[in-house]
């Protein structure tokens, strides 16, 4: 894995090229970015060249021993933290002092998920993430850099990764997965500039069929025509889905495209305009709205707490129908 | 890196001034406390003061950097100044240890001392443990304990030391220090770039030269506003401007074009929203009148709010403000933030859009109305005929009622402009007391093509509450049913009050009559609910 590898970034290239050039690099850094956004992948080929002993021109050699031993995955001085479950605990960051204070040589530690550390944690990395003893490193990944304190924020480098262009993931799908310009269109569209993101919908032959799949089931709740019994089974069937969040995700999206075809009509900003087409006389822009946040609010039960998922999709399932309705209630 | 005397800290002259006088008087605590938000100075002024206090030369009001306690401490090998981190080391067996360790005397210096940062995490018991040494320490033990957080401490601990409060920087004063530092490592920056760095540390000297020293390696030379953004994220403000434009005249397809373009040259979106909540807080401070001097606080912003000012109602700014805030919150947790911006971005456009034209056009439309409403007044009678007490009664339940209600305003929508109106009024009336005191209020109404403006006098609660969206939603819902087709309502407020009009319209709809009208259908629907005999109690 090195820079040349990775797609886009400009900026972010430049930026480290240029200081692993000079001998500046940080002793702490934040790459932020959505999940998928290829912060690891950066990550990781910064601490490659940061532990390789003798890069060339901020590329790893490829031929040392601390190479080939961070391309089997068992660099001793490469420190790899990710979050326990839900949290990234005081215990794991200790490990950090007790490891890496005393010792020669760069050592990096890349810490995952970063938002998921414990207060606690978050206040003993503090110390050591301020003045490090030289040679240690901190790479910190985070999707959400609002969630983690001000106080680590403020003593990284932060880097915010872009987002790449439609054009960019196109070229990329096509490169890599050798799709056909109508499909790369599609999933361009969906992957939000996202190159993790892309891929992985590349990969999943059935994300056309599940892009209907989501239009067809918000279709049926606003035409109303469905009984509660029809929607508590539906509900039940979606509940045992793996991918669940994301295929309420792609509810969300139809949503979006409707509101946004019916208020506009304007198909360049559309994911899919064809399926948008069809909201046409179907719902008004509010109810839309309306179903938009109730899908939110729903996503994010799901996501954050420990909430019944079959109760809280049945739940939504129900108000979308209703207000579609628009059921005084 | 971190500045060597009190001299060099930056913004905090109530605390460095207070030291260095007591310093030279060599009148000591024997413990301190210093509290502050992140990047103020804390940890450094603690360093400084653990150098003064062991220097050759004291009493003086700065160490004197020469001797070789300032030396040693400032290259950390002195082991009379223990830095500890009371996050990693928060329990009781740590403060135990500390306690043992402070009965022993220093060694080359006159001071041991022990800056304890982070000390709002010690726990509950390693407070309680280190109470009794904190308050009566051995001789030539100093303490300094540095927290971001003091209302985590017991007060117990508080009141044990001399508290000093570090205050946030003034982007004045993390400016001209951004620019004394890029001068010393003779690195050119733009002026503006420097602004916007100072407004971005928010208050952090540490942010702000992070910031700076992240934008100088960037690879040219001069460093640039246009590298502050891309290191950042935050949006030009042109296109900030272009997207305040697009809200302003309700151009939702520029708008959302904007934000597309905003989102993929990878803005950061909560910059973005924050950025928008100033600007219009901004304006609507702008629209006090009195002596606020805020123009020199507008960094970059000036132009735009000069353009701005008085384009936005004022109680939509408030609004608008209020969206801004719910929207950081659902974003701070969204899965997919910026399909939530441009749904919000929907909602800013329709909540803006329910503000009037300019009050000269409202006034002489709602006269205009009026003339039609006197003309109209024989239409009115029959109007109330076609919904007499008879036809109430026949439509039994309510659905049925619905039904037959768009016949008979489709044909009056044209001619009888007011028919619909009373129907609607009645309808409201009959479902929701609430929505229909607020319509009532309406001094007048003018239906259009696919939307209903309701005219109310300015200042008028009830327009504001009209449009709340229960209310809106309800009415709404209503006239899509009287009218069969999507009516948006929108409010615009009259200048003056329109004569003949002070008092509401209450008269217009004769209580007794509807209350009759009202009793048979409750008294139908209870004899189908519940199957049973009507008879009559004497």
């Amino acid at each position: 894995m090195s820079f040349q590898a990775l797609s886009g970034q400009a900026g972010l290239r430049r930026a480290l090229t240029g200081k692993l050039a000079a001998g500046t690099v940080s002793h702490a850094l934040l790459f932020c970015g959505p999940p998928g956004s290829g912060k690891k992948s950066w990550g990781l080929a910064l601490a490659r060249v940061l532990l390789c002993s003798g890069p060339e021109k901020a590329e790893p050699c490829g031929r040392c021993r601390s190479c080939r031993q961070f391309q089997s995955g068992q660099h001793p001085a490469l420190f790899h933290l990710q979050p326990q479950g839900h949290r990234l605990g005081i215990d794991q960051i200790r490990r950090i002092r007790s490891k890496f204070y005393l010792g020669d040589g760069n050592r990096v530690c890349l810490i995952e998920e970063a938002e998921q550390m414990t207060p606690e944690a978050c206040a003993s990395l503090l110390k050591i993430l301020e003045e490090p003893p030289s040679g240690l490193y901190f790479i910190l990944l985070t999707g959400r850099p609002q969630r983690l304190p001000g106080t680590i924020v403020s003593r990284c480098q932060r880097f915010t990764l872009q987002p790449l262009s439609n054009a960019e993931i196109m070229e990329l799908l096509s490169r890599q997965k050798g799709l056909s310009p109508g499909k790369a269109l599609l999933v361009s569209r969906l992957s939000k500039g996202l190159p993790g993101l892309a891929l992985r919908l590349s990969e999943d032959s059935s994300f056309e069929e599940q892009l209907t799949e989501a239009a067809e089931i918000v279709f049926n709740l606003a035409g109303g025509a469905q009984s509660s019994r029809e929607i508590l089974s539906l509900a039940e069937e979606l509940v045992d889905r793996e991918d669940l969040l994301f295929f309420l995700e792609l509810i969300y999206l139809a949503c979006r495209d409707g509101l946004l075809y019916l208020l506009c009509g304007n198909e360049s900003l559309l994911i899919d305009p064809v399926q948008a087409r069809r909201w046409e006389g179907v719902a008004s822009p509010f109810e839309l709205e309306e179903a938009m946040a109730l899908l939110q609010k729903a996503v994010q039960e799901l996501s954050t707490t420990n909430v019944n998922r079959r109760l809280t999709l049945e739940g939504t399932l129900l108000q979308l129908q209703r207000r579609f309705a628009l059921c005084p209630r | 890196m971190r500045p060597l005397t009190f001299a060099q800290i930056t913004g905090q002259d109530h605390v460095t001034r207070t030291l260095s006088h007591a310093l030279s008087r060599g009148q000591l605590a024997h413990a301190y406390l210093f509290c502050g938000p992140r990047g103020t100075g804390k940890t450094t002024t603690a360093k400084i003061l653990a150098r003064a206090v062991n220097c050759d030369r004291y009493p003086v009001p700065e160490p004197c950097g020469e001797c070789s306690p300032c030396r040693n401490i400032a290259a950390g090998v002195s082991i009379d100044v223990v830095e500890m981190d009371a996050a990693s080391n928060r329990g009781i067996d740590e403060i135990r240890e500390l306690r043992e360790r402070t009965r022993y005397a220093s060694g080359e210096s006159r001071y041991k001392v022990y800056i304890i940062d982070e000390a709002h995490m010690l726990t509950n018991e390693a407070c309680n443990a280190f109470l009794k040494t904190l308050e009566e320490p051995p001789p030539g033990v100093l303490f300094i304990l540095a927290t971001t957080d003091p209302s985590r401490l017991p007060s117990t601990i508080v009141s044990r030391c001399q508290r000093f409060d570090f205050h946030l920087l003034t982007v004045e004063q993390i400016g001209e220090k951004l620019r004394q530092v890029a001068g010393d490592e003779g690195w050119p920056i733009e002026e503006e770039a420097l602004r916007l760095m100072a407004r971005l540390a928010e208050g952090s000297l540490r942010d702000a030269l992070g910031l700076l020293e992240q934008c100088s390696s960037y690879g040219e030379e001069l460093i640039s506003a246009e590298h502050v953004r891309s290191v950042t994220g935050v949006t030009r403000v042109e296109t900030i401007g272009a997207l305040i434009e697009a809200l302003a005249s309700g151009d939702l397809e520029a708008g959302l074009q904007t934000l597309q373009e905003i989102i993929y040259s990878g803005r950061d979106l909560t910059l973005l929203l924050r950025d928008l909540t100033f600007f219009f807080s901004r304006l609507l401070l702008g629209g006090i009148p009195g002596k606020l001097q805020l123009e020199e606080s507008y960094y970059g912003f000036e132009t735009l709010l000069k353009q701005y000012r008085g384009r936005f109602h004022r109680t939509l700014l408030f609004d608008l403000i209020e969206l801004l805030h719910q929207l950081a919150g659902e974003m701070r947790y969204a899965h997919y933030p910026q399909f939530v911006l441009e749904v919000g971005f929907i909602r800013m456009v329709r909540l803006l859009h329910q503000e009037g034209q300019p009050a000269g056009a409202v006034v002489s439309k709602s006269r205009a109305g009026q003339a039609e409403e006197g003309s109209t007044a024989v239409e009115r009678s029959t109007a109330r005929t076609a919904v007499s007490p008879q036809a109430e009664r026949t439509a039994a339940a309510p659905v049925v009622k619905k039904a037959t209600a768009p016949e008979a305003s489709s044909s009056a929508d044209t001619a009888e402009d007011t028919t619909w109106w009373k129907q609607l009024l009645r309808e409201v009336r009959a479902q929701n007391k609430a929505t229909y005191r607020h319509l009532n209020a309406a001094l007048g109404h003018n239906l259009e093509e696919n939307r209903l403006v309701l005219t109310y006098c300015s200042g008028d609660f009830a327009g504001e509450r009209i449009l709340e969206n229960d209310h809106r939603r309800f009415l709404e819902e209503s006239c899509r049913k009287l009218l069969a087709r999507q009516v948006q309502i929108k409010v615009q407020y009259a200048d003056q009050m329109p004569e003949g009009k002070a008092f509401k319209k209450e008269e217009d709809f004769p209580k007794r009559e509807l209350q009759k009208e009202e009793a048979p259908y409750r008294f139908e629907e209870a004899v189908k609910l519940f199957p049973g005999e009507v008879f009559e109690v004497q």
